[in-house]
C-alpha cells in the first residue's frame, strides 16, 4: 500500500473528491481476483507447457485440411499397417492403408469436440441449476437435487452407453449423452459451493439491499463460486474425451469412415499383433490430450488457491 | 477533548419507530417421521419491545441469548415463526404488510467484521453502490452515492474506491460496512456486534464515527453487543437478554446503577476491574450459559440463580408483571412481582 | 538498526533471585512473499518464579509471536529467531527439538484462545490428560487416570469422573477451556504461557477462568505470561504489565503503575481509547491512524507516526528502555528527558 498517505495526513488533511465516473473506471481496473489468478497462472511453468501443447492440438484440429498430408479416407490395399516413413506417410498407415498422421489430425477435431462441447453445455446447464438450487434452497433445491440423484445413480459410462443405445450412434447423440452424463456432478459441486457462499455475511448484506434473487446470484454469488466450479469442470474434459473414445470404441459413437481417435483405436485392435506402435498411436493421442487438460485443471486450482 | 454529544432523548412523548410483539423463532433440530418437531433451539421466545425514534437501544447478552437472531428477524433475513413487527405504524411482512424491498429503504444493518462481510470479489465502491443500484438508481448516480459515503466514513475515495476487502484493515472494512448500510438512507440502523472484532483503539474511532453519523443523518440505532462497556457508552436504553427472553429493559443509567434482575447484576459484576488494586475476588455466577436447545420450563435463569424458588419453575416471569422502578424500567423476575408468591417478592424500589 | 538496546540496569521484575526466564534481544522474522515481516524486534525482560506478567497489545503487536517463540512452536523454515531465551538455566534457542520436547509439559506449558487447537477431537479429555502424565512422569495408566481426575477437580469441572470420558466437542466452551488448563497443568509446569485464553469466552465465564488461573497460579507457584488485548483482563491477573507495539515493549512495569499512571504516550492513548462506561456522553479520545505494517517498519520508534507528541529524534532509531520508577521502564525519548507531563 505504498500510495497510502501517512495516518496523520489522512485524518487531518482535506479529502479530495472523486468524480463518480472516474470512480467507476477505477473500480474496474483494481487488482481483482481474476487478474491475480491470471498472473499466478503465467508464473506456473507446467501450466504454460501444457497450455502450449493444447494450443497446438487445437490448431492442428482447426487447420487439419491444411496440415494433413493425405486424404484421411483414402486407403490402399498394399500399403496397410506400414511403419513410420513408408513412402511419405509420416506416421505410417492404418489397417486399410489410410495415412495415420492425417487421420490423427482430422480425428483431433471430433475428439476435441466430443471432449469440450459436452462439458461446456453441462457447465452452462448444470452450473445454473446448481447455483439456483444452492441459493434458493427449499423446494427448488429438493426438486433439482433429487432429480440429479436419479441420474447420479448410474455410473457415467453406463449412462452414456444407455443413452446412445436408445438414441443410436452418431456425433450428435454422443454429445447429448455425454452432456447429460456430466450435468449431475456439476450440479452437485455447484450446489455445495453455493450453499457455502450463501452462508457468508455479504450475501445477507446483498439481500438487505432489496435486490432480486437473480441479481444477487449473478452479481455476488457467481463470482465467488465460479472458480471452484471451473476447476472441477476442467477436470471433466479429459474424462469426456476418454468416454467419447470409449463410446466410439464400442461402436456407439462416431461411425466409419470418420476419423476419431476412439474409433481408430477400435479398428486397430487386431493390428497390435502386426504393428503395435501404429496401433498405440491413437491411444497416445488420447493420453496426451487428457493429461494436458488434467494438468491445466490442476494449475488452475493452484492459482485459485491464492489467499485473500 | 471532551465535547459532549447530543443529550439523550427522553422517552416521554416520543413515538416508537419500531414495535415488536411476541416475536418467536425456533430452529428445529430433530423431527419425527411426520415432520413434527421433537427438539428445537428456542432462539427467540415471544419477546416484545419498542425502539423509540432517535434513540440508541442497546441489546446485550451472552452467547445463546438470541440477540443476533433478533437482529436477523428484524431485518427479515429470517422469517419469524410468530409475532408482529411494525415500522412507523405499518406492519411488516404478511399478506398486507410492508414488503421487504420497501422495508430495506428504511431499515438497514451493519454486520460484524467477519471473515466475509464484504464480497471479496467486488471492489468496495461497488459493494456500497449495490444497494442504490438494486433500488433502481442508475450506475453513475449510485457511484456518486458510494463516493460521497466513502468520504463520510473517513476513507479517501481517491485511494480506496477500487480496493478489494482483503486490502483493508478491520477498521477500514467496518467503515465500508457502515457506508454500505447508509447507502439507502435508512432511518433505523441495526448494528450487530459492529465493533466487537476490532482492536480497542480502532473501536474507539468507529464509535466516534457512529455517533457523528447518527447526529448527521438523524438515525435511530439498535446496537447489539456482548461488551457491557460499549453498550453503556453508546446506548440510551438497554435491553438484557438471556436464553431467548428479555430479562430487563430500561434507561442505561437505571440498568447500570440499579440493576434489578439477578442475571443483570451478575453480568455487571463479572466485568473485569480496570484497577489492579481492586481486583474481583469471587465470581458472581458459576457455570456456563446453558444450551438453548430445549431450555428448562419456567424462568430460564433459575438453574443459575441464587434466589430460585418453586414459583420460578412453575411460571415464566414476564416483563410486565412487576412494577417498574425507574421510567420504563421493566424486569422479568418473580422477586419483583408482589403477587407472584416468591418468598423474596417485594415491589421494586424497596431497599435491599 | 531497529533493535532496542538494553540499558545496564535491565528490567528485573523482582528481588535479586535468579529469574526463571530471561529474554534478551529476542527478534523474530518471517520470510513472506511480500518481504520480511519483523514480528518481534528486540524484546528484553526477566520473569521471576511465581510472577505473572501480562503482555498487553493490539493485533499485529507481536505479542502472540513472542510467546510462541518462547515455546518454540513457530513454523520452521520461514522463521528466523535471534536473541537469547534462558529458561531455568537452559538456553532454549539453541536446544535441539528432542530436548525442547522434554521441557514442554513438565516445565513449560501453553494454553490457547481456541481450546480446540490444543484438544484432539478423537480422544476423550481423560485420555489426553493421562497420556501427558504417562509420557512425562513415567507412571502407569491407572495412576495417570486418577491424577487426571484430580486435575479436572482442580479446574472446577463439574462431575469430573463423567467428564473424563467426554470428548471435547461434547463440552461447552467454558468447560473446554478448563479441560485445556487441566491438560496444561497436568505436569505442574514452572511456567505457563497463556495466549488470549479468555478472549473467545462470555464475560461471566471469563471472570471464572481468570479467578481459576489466579488461584492455581498461587497454589502451584507457577510463573505465568498472559497475553491479552483487554485492559481489564490484564488488570485482573497481572503482577507486571508489558505494553507491546510494533514488536517491541513500549512500557514495562508493575501493573498498577503502568495501567493507572502510564509513562508512555501509547499506553496513555490505549487507556484513553478503551471504552468504559464513565466515558458516556464524551467524544472518545482515539489514537489516529493504523497499526504499523510489520513488513515495512519505520526506523526509530514504531509509534512515532501516530504519536501526537513525536519529535524528529523519535524517528531516528535506537530507542532504549529507560527507567522511570522502581522496576518500571519506558521506551520513549521524551519521557526519558521530561517525564510524563507532556501527555498526561
Amino acid at each position: 500500500m505504498a500510495d497510502q498517505v501517512s495516518a496523520r495526513e489522512a485524518i487531518e488533511g482535506p479529502i479530495p473528491t472523486l468524480d463518480p465516473a472516474e470512480a467507476l473506471a477505477r473500480a474496474r481496473e483494481g487488482k481483482g481476483y481474476w487478474k491475480r489468478v491470471w498472473e499466478s497462472l503465467k508464473d506456473d511453468k507446467v501450466t504454460i507447457v501444457v497450455a502450449i501443447v493444447l494450443l497446438l492440438i487445437f490448431l492442428a484440429a482447426i487447420f487439419a485440411p491444411l496440415i494433413a498430408t493425405h486424404d484421411p479416407s483414402k486407403g490402399s490395399i498394399i500399403g496397410r499397417l506400414k511403419g513410420f516413413g513408408y513412402k511419405d506417410h509420416l506416421l505410417g498407415t492404418d489397417e486399410t492403408g489410410r495415412d495415420m498422421f492425417s487421420r490423427l489430425v482430422f480425428g483431433a477435431r471430433l475428439s476435441l469436440i466430443s471432449g469440450v462441447l459436452p462439458v461446456i453445455f453441462a457447465l452452462l446447464i448444470g452450473g445454473s441449476l446448481g447455483i439456483a438450487a444452492g441459493y434458493l434452497r427449499g423446494r427448488v433445491n429438493t426438486v433439482i437435487m433429487r432429480s440429479m440423484d436419479v441420474l447420479y445413480a448410474f455410473p457415467s459410462i453406463l449412462l452414456a452407453i444407455a443413452i446412445c443405445g436408445i438414441l443410436g450412434s452418431g456425433l450428435e447423440n454422443t454429445l447429448l449423452a455425454l452432456t447429460i452424463t456430466f450435468i449431475p456432478p456439476i450440479v452437485r459441486v455447484s450446489e455445495t459451493v453455493t450453499v457455502q457462499v450463501r452462508s457468508l455475511d455479504f450475501v445477507d448484506a446483498a439481500r438487505t439491499s432489496g435486490a432480486s434473487s437473480a441479481s444477487i446470484m449473478c452479481r455476488h454469488v457467481l463470482n465467488n463460486v465460479l472458480g471452484q466450479i471451473l476447476v472441477y469442470t476442467t477436470s471433466l474434459v479429459s474424462l469426456s474425451i476418454i468416454l467419447a473414445a470409449g463410446l466410439s470404441f464400442l461402436g456407439l459413437g462416431v461411425t466409419p469412415p470418420d476419423a476419431e481417435w476412439g474409433l481408430m483405436l477400435n479398428n486397430l485392435r487386431q493390428a497390435i499383433w502386426v504393428n503395435p506402435t501404429i496401433a498405440a498411436l491413437p491411444g497416445v493421442a488420447i493420453f496426451i490430450t487428457s493429461m494436458s487438460f488434467n494438468l491445466l485443471s490442476d494449475g488452475l486450482r493452484q492459482a485459485m488457491d491464492i489467499r485473500l | 477533548m471532551t465535547t459532549p454529544t447530543q443529550p439523550a432523548p427522553t422517552t416521554a412523548a416520543r413515538a416508537p419507530l419500531m414495535t415488536v410483539a411476541d416475536l418467536r423463532k425456533h430452529f428445529p433440530i430433530k423431527r419425527n417421521l411426520l415432520g413434527r418437531t421433537l427438539s428445537a433451539v428456542q432462539a427467540v421466545d415471544d419477546i416484545s419491545f419498542q425502539v423509540i425514534k432517535g434513540e440508541t437501544l442497546g441489546i446485550v447478552g451472552e452467547s445463546g441469548c438470541g440477540k443476533s437472531t433478533t437482529a436477523r428477524l428484524l431485518m427479515r433475513l429470517i422469517e419469524p415463526d410468530a409475532g408482529v413487527v411494525t415500522f412507523d405504524g405499518n406492519t411488516v411482512g404478511g399478506a398486507h404488510g410492508v414488503g421487504v424491498r420497501d422495508l430495506y429503504r428504511d431499515v438497514q444493518m451493519v454486520f460484524q467484521d467477519s471473515y466475509a462481510s464484504l464480497n471479496p470479489r467486488m471492489p468496495i465502491s461497488m459493494s456500497i453502490a449495490y444497494g442504490p443500484l438494486s433500488q433502481g438508481m442508475n450506475r453513475k448516480a449510485a457511484m456518486a452515492v458510494a463516493v460521497k459515503l466513502l468520504e463520510q466514513v473517513g476513507l479517501n475515495p481517491v485511494l480506496y474506491a477500487n480496493r478489494y476487502p482483503h486490502e483493508l484493515s478491520g477498521g477500514q472494512k467496518q467503515r465500508v460496512n457502515i457506508a454500505r448500510a447508509l447507502a439507502l438512507r435508512p432511518r433505523l440502523v441495526i448494528l450487530d456486534e459492529a465493533v466487537s472484532a476490532l482492536d480497542k483503539s480502532i473501536e474507539a474511532q468507529i464509535l466516534n464515527l457512529l455517533i457523528d453519523l447518527k447526529q448527521e443523518y438523524d438515525l435511530t440505532y439498535v446496537f447489539i453487543s456482548h461488551d457491557l462497556n460499549v453498550i453503556r457508552f453508546i446506548s440510551d436504553r438497554v435491553m438484557v437478554m438471556y436464553l431467548g427472553h428479555i430479562v430487563e429493559v430500561g434507561r442505561v443509567e437505571d440498568i447500570y446503577a440499579r440493576p434489578e434482575h439477578p442475571y443483570t447484576k451478575a453480568l455487571l459484576a463479572a466485568m473485569p476491574s480496570m484497577d489492579p488494586r481492586k481486583r474481583t475476588e469471587t465470581a458472581p455466577i458459576t457455570g456456563d450459559p446453558p444450551n438453548p436447545i430445549d431450555p428448562p420450563p419456567g424462568c430460564r435463569f433459575r438453574t443459575r440463580c441464587p434466589h430460585a424458588a418453586q414459583i420460578c419453575e412453575d411460571r415464566t416471569p414476564s416483563l410486565n408483571d412487576g412494577a417498574a422502578t425507574g421510567e420504563g424500567h421493566l424486569v422479568a423476575c418473580h422477586m419483583r412481582d408482589r403477587r407472584s408468591g416468591h418468598p423474596e417478592a417485594r415491589s421494586s424500589g424497596a431497599s435491599q | 538498526m531497529n533493535r532496542q538496546t538494553l540499558q545496564a540496569d535491565a528490567p528485573l521484575s523482582a528481588t535479586a533471585a535468579t529469574p526463571l526466564l530471561s529474554v534478551k534481544d529476542l527478534a523474530v522474522r518471517f520470510a513472506t512473499r511480500e518481504g520480511v515481516v519483523e514480528a518481534v524486534n528486540g524484546v528484553n525482560f526477566n520473569l521471576a518464579r511465581g510472577e505473572v506478567l501480562g503482555i498487553l497489545g493490539e493485533s499485529g503487536s507481536g505479542k502472540s509471536v513472542s510467546l510462541r517463540a518462547i515455546m518454540g512452536i513457530l513454523p520452521r523454515g520461514r522463521t528466523t529467531v535471534t536473541g537469547s531465551i534462558n529458561f531455568d538455566g537452559h538456553e532454549l534457542l539453541s536446544m535441539p527439538e528432542k530436548e525442547l520436547d522434554r521441557l514442554r509439559g513438565p516445565e513449560i506449558a501453553m494454553i490457547f484462545q481456541e481450546p480446540m487447537t490444543a484438544l484432539d477431537p478423537v480422544f476423550t479429555v481423560g485420555e489426553q490428560i493421562a497420556e501427558t502424565i504417562v509420557r512425562h512422569e513415567g507412571v502407569d495408566w491407572s495412576t495417570a487416570n486418577a491424577r487426571a481426575k484430580n486435575f479436572l477437580e482442580m479446574v472446577r469441572i463439574p462431575s469430573p469422573e463423567r467428564r473424563l470420558q467426554a470428548y471435547p466437542h461434547e463440552m461447552s466452551g467454558g468447560m473446554r477451556q478448563r479441560a485445556m488448563i487441566a491438560l496444561a497443568l497436568s505436569c505442574k509446569p514452572k511456567l505457563l504461557l497463556a495466549d488470549e485464553p479468555t478472549t473467545a469466552l462470555d464475560v461471566t465465564v471469563q471472570i471464572q477462568i481468570i479467578l481459576l488461573l489466579r488461584e492455581l497460579q498461587r497454589e502451584l507457584g507457577m510463573a505465568v505470561i498472559f497475553v491479552t488485548h483487554d485492559v481489564g483482563v490484564a488488570s485482573e491477573i497481572s503482577d507486571a504489565v508489558a505494553v507491546m507495539y510494533g514488536g517491541r515493549y513500549m512500557e514495562h512495569g508493575p501493573a498498577e503503575n503502568v495501567l493507572l499512571a502510564p509513562n508512555h504516550p501509547y499506553t496513555h492513548g490505549l487507556m484513553n481509547s478503551t471504552v468504559h462506561g464513565s466515558m458516556r456522553g464524551q467524544r472518545l479520545d482515539t489514537i489516529p491512524g493504523l497499526p504499523p505494517d510489520l513488513a515495512n517498519l519505520p526506523k526509530g520508534c514504531p509509534f512515532a507516526a501516530r504519536c501526537g507528541h513525536a519529535i524528529p529524534e523519535c524517528e531516528q532509531g535506537g530507542i532504549a528502555l529507560s527507567a522511570v520508577g522502581k522496576n518500571h521502564f519506558s521506551a520513549c525519548l521524551r519521557v526519558e528527558k521530561e517525564g510524563r507531563s507532556f501527555f498526561a
